[in-house]
């Protein structure tokens, strides 16, 4: 249908009720995304320092359910001495994610483990897959989600802004 | 050779170590700079509709548990909403009129994912509060991925 046809009834312009639910919801629209401009950053990198810190101190304390993950899929190093050390690394990025002075710093580590932690899919996809490259273990998808976690890494990098506090 | 054209020539070669260094360290900024936020979208539209598509299956690790919260909902009829959920959040993401759609999506998807650690912590804990069990830490991971859709929900739109 063409624009300039003329028609009795009214267009959503003309509805009172419709154009102020439509002007609310752009509203909301754009209080949301300012709002997730200002903190979404903030939040990821929290939640990536947390789970990085965390996650890592675990290993050499000895309550990490990660140990068979490691054990299997890094065969080829010893796991004695490379898990405590792994742990030790995931955790200096959790600390490095929380100053902005360290934060490349950190994002460098975390790039090494991250595709660290992918070897696991090729070196061991029996623990990985149970139908290999469709489906995944819970490891696998453990694993996987990783990648999420690798570019939260870069966008943290690239989105804080590293001046504002020195 | 001379000890000072030796120190000369150390210098040279730590000097251009340095700046193919510094080369490297650009390059990667630069990639990081332009392409991390689609790099981050795109890995979680994989992540949501793929693993979206292994709760519909069943294949999930922790549907499971999130399925037991309600039982008062068939698990069968559990499993497809809440991947049919997911893979919405993931289709949701690939296009910037639904960016905040999917935010809004997920961050009530959160709410119900999260509530295991609360519920069952003798499933999603070995030692409760501090060491987290397989499922724990897979439910914990989670909140990098809320924060990851804030971020994009509130770069995407803006930067381009």
């Amino acid at each position: 249908m063409s624009a300039d046809v003329k028609s009795d009834r009214p267009t959503d312009a003309e509805i009172p009720f419709v154009v102020s639910i439509q002007d609310r919801l752009r509203r909301t629209d754009r209080a949301l995304e300012s709002w997730l401009a200002a903190h979404g950053v903030t939040f990821l990198r929290y939640a990536l320092a947390m789970v990085f810190f965390w996650f890592g101190i675990v290993k050499p304390f000895g309550v990490s359910p990660a140990n068979p993950v490691v054990e299997t899929g890094i065969f080829f190093l010893p796991f004695d001495i490379f898990f405590p050390v792994l742990g030790w690394w995931e955790a200096a990025v959790g600390v490095g994610l929380l100053f902005k002075r360290t934060i490349r710093f950190a994002v460098y580590l975390m790039v090494f483990q991250m595709l660290g932690t992918m070897i696991p899919l090729f070196s061991a996809p029996s623990m990985t897959f149970s139908q290999f490259p469709f489906v995944p273990t819970a490891i696998g998808a453990y694993i996987i989600k990783n990648w999420v976690l690798l570019s939260s890494g870069l966008v943290v990098l690239a989105k804080v802004d590293l001046e504002d506090d020195q | 050779m001379s000890l000072k054209s030796d120190d000369t020539l150390n210098r040279t070669t730590r000097q251009s170590m340095a700046e193919f260094g510094a080369e490297i360290e650009r390059t990667f900024l630069a990639f990081v700079e332009d392409h991390s936020l689609t790099m981050l979208r795109y890995a979680l539209v994989a992540v949501y509709v793929w693993f979206g598509l292994l709760t519909m299956t069943g294949t999930s690790p922790t549907a499971g548990l999130v399925a037991e919260m309600f039982p008062f909902v068939p698990t069968e009829v559990f499993r497809l909403v809440l991947g049919g959920w997911e893979v919405t959040v993931g289709l949701a993401l690939l296009s910037r009129r639904t960016l905040r759609l999917a935010v809004i999506l997920l961050a009530s998807h959160a709410a119900v994912v999260m509530l295991p650690l609360a519920v069952f912590p003798a499933q999603t804990f070995s030692y409760f509060p501090y060491g987290p069990s397989f499922e724990g830490v897979y439910i914990i991971k989670d909140w990098v991925l809320l924060g990851a859709v804030m971020t994009v929900g509130g770069f995407v739109g803006r930067n381009d």
